[in-house]
């Protein structure tokens, strides 16, 4: 079954909620209101209030706000890094496609995952030290991605063409091969947002992500697990956002890779 | 004008090298102004590997590849390029998918950073060239068919307004009324235009055509050089005569089997001697140790029997 078309409706009202939240969200997501504490959904707190009595509809949507913010570049600055080294290696070849080849082995046989962990726990909570984390470790799928491609089409004869047109190789790279290379890699960084999603939660839920009071999807779960036997909605509705999120974007992913031109 | 001499060109990382057979193995040609020029051989011969050394796509071991007495290195300048362009064979991968036609076009006229100065008027010109009617010039490939796209390649090659045309194998894929359109083309561009034309084909009969000067490979080496006229009417090598003879004809004059179906054996005969002798029904003792040199003036020849046929020696 086509799942993705769900997926683009899920992502769409996910990045409308995030840039609407502002003018769209019921409540400030820091706002306490201490006399409706810990309530179930409601027609005023569609998704029930915390123990501080802060609205969770709010408060999500402007966690989505702080987890896109940071999906995006978590998985779109590897993407531009690796791909412009795997790419560029490819296709000038020779000594430096050898040295990319050997860094992409040597990172390959490091456990990405404890890396990040150990990395963001090395240079501190924040956001910055998160993006550094995921460049440091995110590139070199990319790279290899990138690598497979720019090596299939730089044989085509639409880019010899191109050279002989009399188009500097310079040129010809960003003009057909990078054009014509990226739609495996566009398709792994959608997946790869999906990742970095669950990834920058679990961060944060462990108490490694961005700071304590910035409003995000994984340390509201966090909060919510002292309350879990009296307030289940209170993990509820951010833990379903997670899962729908991750599932929407893996999906997307899935289907452009299994696009052929 | 265009001058390939003693031309090799071998595969492989240095080390393989030394020990590999060349796909190219000396071989020496040119290509004159309004010349059309035809390469054949069957796959593998390195008829491709002639072309793409040629155009600088592929190292050249050794020899020497100039146009009008200017050598044309590794490293070439735009302009050097531009002077000699490729038609290729597989009119699939030929043209850039995501790009129109007249992007294709404009971007091939002027290779700059400033494409966007190149007038529609240009695009239109070198479509009516290649009679694609002016509309073709906001689709892309997949919305064309295999001829149109070849036309659009071979358009694309004008723009560069080369002195010479390599056309590889370009009608192959093609049906036949679509093929007999590009030849006009490549007849156009030599009569017209005045480039010259290196035609890369395994198809005798077009060839035949369509060619002043036909070359002949095998494994690598010229067997046969000569005006067409005169290696359709007198072909001395006996490679030449199973290539003639295997062209369905009416008035058929067999020569004998000079072809023997022997290809697992043929590798070996590298080393020394005749390449073709594995496969060929004349051989003798003198071919198995001695390789025979390209001799004649005119019509050049790489054979100690040429012009023997089967039937005289029988």
């Amino acid at each position: 079954m086509r799942l993705w078309p769900f997926g683009v409706v899920i992502i769409s009202a996910a990045v409308a909620a995030a840039l609407l939240a502002p003018w769209l969200a019921p409540y400030p997501p820091g706002e306490q209101n201490l006399t409706a504490i810990n309530q179930a959904p409601s027609v005023e707190h569609w998704f029930g209030t915390d123990p501080l009595g802060r609205d969770v509809l709010s408060r999500m949507m402007y966690a989505l706000r702080t987890d896109l913010a940071l999906v995006v570049p978590a998985a779109g600055i590897p993407l531009l890094l690796g791909g412009l080294i795997g790419g560029a290696a490819a296709y000038v070849g020779g000594i430096f496609d050898t040295g990319v080849r050997w860094a992409l082995d040597v990172f390959q046989g490091m456990p990405a995952y404890v890396l990040l962990v150990a990395l963001v726990a090395v240079l501190g909570n924040g956001a910055s030290s998160l993006l550094i984390a995921f460049t440091l470790m995110g590139w070199i799928v990319y790279a290899r991605i990138a690598r497979t491609e720019v090596r299939r089409v730089r044989e085509d004869n639409y880019v010899l063409a191109a050279y002989l047109s009399g188009t500097p190789r310079m040129l010809v790279f960003f003009r057909h091969v990078i054009p014509n290379s990226r739609a495996q890699l566009m398709a792994y960084f959608v997946t790869d947002m999906g990742m970095a999603l669950q990834i920058i939660a679990g961060l944060s839920f462990f108490g490694l992500g961005v700071s304590q009071e910035t409003p995000e999807l994984g340390a509201m779960i966090a909060d919510a697990r002292l309350y879990i036997q009296t307030n289940l909605w209170l993990g509820l509705f951010p833990g379903v956002a997670l899962v729908l999120l991750g599932l929407s974007m893996a999906s997307i992913g899935d289907a452009m890779r299994e696009r052929r031109r | 004008m265009l001058e390939v001499d003693s031309l090799s060109v071998t595969y492989g990382s240095r080390r393989e090298r030394r020990a590999a057979v060349p796909a190219v193995d000396d071989v020496t040609f040119r290509v004159d102004r309004g010349q059309i020029v035809g390469l054949v051989g069957e796959s593998g011969c390195g008829k491709t590997s002639i072309a793409r050394a040629i155009v600088g796509a592929v190292p050249v071991g050794s020899g020497v590849i100039s146009l009008d007495g200017h050598r044309l290195g590794p490293r070439r300048s735009s302009a050097e390029r531009r002077r000699i362009q490729m038609v290729f064979q597989d009119p699939g991968t030929s043209l850039d998918p995501r790009l129109t036609v007249a992007r294709t076009l404009a971007w091939a006229a002027s290779p700059g950073l400033r494409a966007g100065d190149i007038a529609d008027e240009t695009v239109a010109d070198l479509l009516r060239q290649v009679g694609l009617p002016p509309e073709v010039a906001g689709e892309r490939p997949a919305k064309l068919s295999g001829g149109q796209r070849q036309r659009v390649a071979v358009a694309r090659a004008l723009a560069a307004e080369p002195d010479v045309v390599i056309a590889d194998e370009v009608v192959s894929s093609l049906d036949v009324s679509a093929a007999g359109a590009v030849l006009d083309l490549l007849r156009m561009i030599s009569t017209e235009l005045g480039a010259g034309v290196l035609f890369i084909s395994h198809d005798l009969s077009v060839v035949r055509n369509l060619c002043h000067r036909t070359i002949v490979m095998y494994r690598g080496q010229v067997v046969e050089q000569a005006p067409t006229a005169d290696l359709f009417e007198k072909p001395g090598h006996p490679y030449t005569r199973a290539l003639i003879d295997s062209v369905p004809s009416v008035e058929r004059r067999t020569t004998g089997p000079v072809l023997r179906d022997d290809d697992a054996r043929a590798d070996d005969a590298a080393a020394t001697g005749c390449r073709f002798r594995p496969r060929c029904a004349l051989a003798t003792h003198e071919c198995a140790t001695d390789q025979p040199a390209l001799v004649g003036p005119a019509h050049q020849v790489r054979c100690h029997h040429a012009w023997t046929t089967a039937l005289e020696e029988a």
